[in-house]
């Protein structure tokens, strides 16, 4: 059975921790490992609850209606890609703290984006040092798609 | 019969013209559940499999990914306001994480305009948002700004039109 085993293949879509997470001593500057996404056209029908709902962001005819050549991805899809970089990261200290982002260029289908972040500062608090990164999510070609500012308390 | 076919602006049921919007200005308010199917679109839509959504984390409970709310906050906007002629853009979004959102427990989500303002040709509508449990505890807090015509206007266009 063990020849067997050798062949088997790991799922490449399986949980993976981020091997650094959030803590006090990270210096300013560190840069969080990326989590890195292709957003295919199966994965937004899959988001937006198709073919039930058809919205210009899964959907070719909802998108021509709109007078987009093809579906643009949601936003807020994107957003979920830093949403699990600030979840790996901060751990259950995402409970307290904050995140936002400006959208600043349209994610097209099959897009593969990558979510960043470095932390900028470290303030002591009464609970803990918070910890405070800008954000980000650059598309293949190195263009950043969404830029924001996040922050958490660090153990 | 799944819909077909339809503009953007079909998709909502919202009648009041944002010429007409002010600050203060009520835009509703509707309860949504954490449902397991919602968890599992979510993760499959991207490949993100925690077990924290599946199997329960540190806080105790099974939690929700961060940015699920945003599946409901922009339907409540173009369901008050009239979707504009010239379209949509999700501009910005702010988060503020008070207390975890679990799966299987119903939350209300209420909105209510707390800001415009004009730039680059375009309006910005920002709606703050509060998420409160069947106990009436926030536990999120959301700002989503949005963002309209798509092409901005030209701004001599902009300020003949006032």
């Amino acid at each position: 059975m063990s020849s067997i085993a050798a062949d088997f293949l790991t799922d490449p879509t399986a949980f993976s921790p981020m091997k650094v997470t959030a803590g006090k001593d990270l210096p300013v500057g560190y840069e969080l490992e990326p989590v890195t996404k292709k957003i295919s056209l199966d994965k937004a029908r899959i988001y937006e609850g198709w073919p039930a709902t058809r919205s210009r962001h899964c959907d070719y005819d909802a998108a021509h209606a709109t007078g987009l050549p093809a579906p643009n991805i949601n936003g807020a899809l994107v957003a979920g890609v830093l949403g699990e970089l600030f979840i790996k990261f901060f751990g259950e200290n995402y409970i307290g703290g904050t995140l936002s982002f400006n959208l600043i260029r349209q994610v097209q289908v099959n897009d593969e984006l990558t979510a960043r972040g470095v932390i900028k500062e470290k303030a002591v608090e009464p609970n803990g040092t918070r910890l405070f990164l800008d954000v980000w999510l650059d598309n293949q070609n190195g263009d950043k798609v969404l830029v924001g500012k996040a922050s958490g308390l660090a153990p | 019969m799944a819909e077909t076919r339809k503009a953007e602006h079909e998709l909502f049921k919202g009648t009041k013209d944002l010429a007409t919007a002010e600050i203060g200005d009520v835009i509703g308010s509707i309860e949504f559940v954490v449902t397991d199917d919602l968890v599992n679109r979510l993760s499959w839509a991207l490949d993100d499999y925690n077990p924290w959504y599946f199997d329960g984390s540190p806080l105790g409970v099974r939690i929700a990914p961060a940015t699920a709310p945003l599946q409901f906050d922009g339907t409540i906007f173009y369901d008050y306001y009239a979707y504009p002629e010239g379209g949509s853009l999700f501009a910005k979004q702010e988060f503020e994480f008070l207390r975890p959102v679990q799966v299987g427990e119903t939350y209300k989500l209420t909105g209510t305009l707390v800001d415009m303002y004009k730039r680059k040709g375009r309006s910005f509508f920002k709606m703050g948002v509060s998420i409160t449990d069947p106990q009436g505890v926030e536990v999120m807090r959301m700002a989503k700004t949005v963002a309209t015509p798509v092409k901005p206007v030209p701004e001599a266009a902009e300020e003949a039109a006032g």
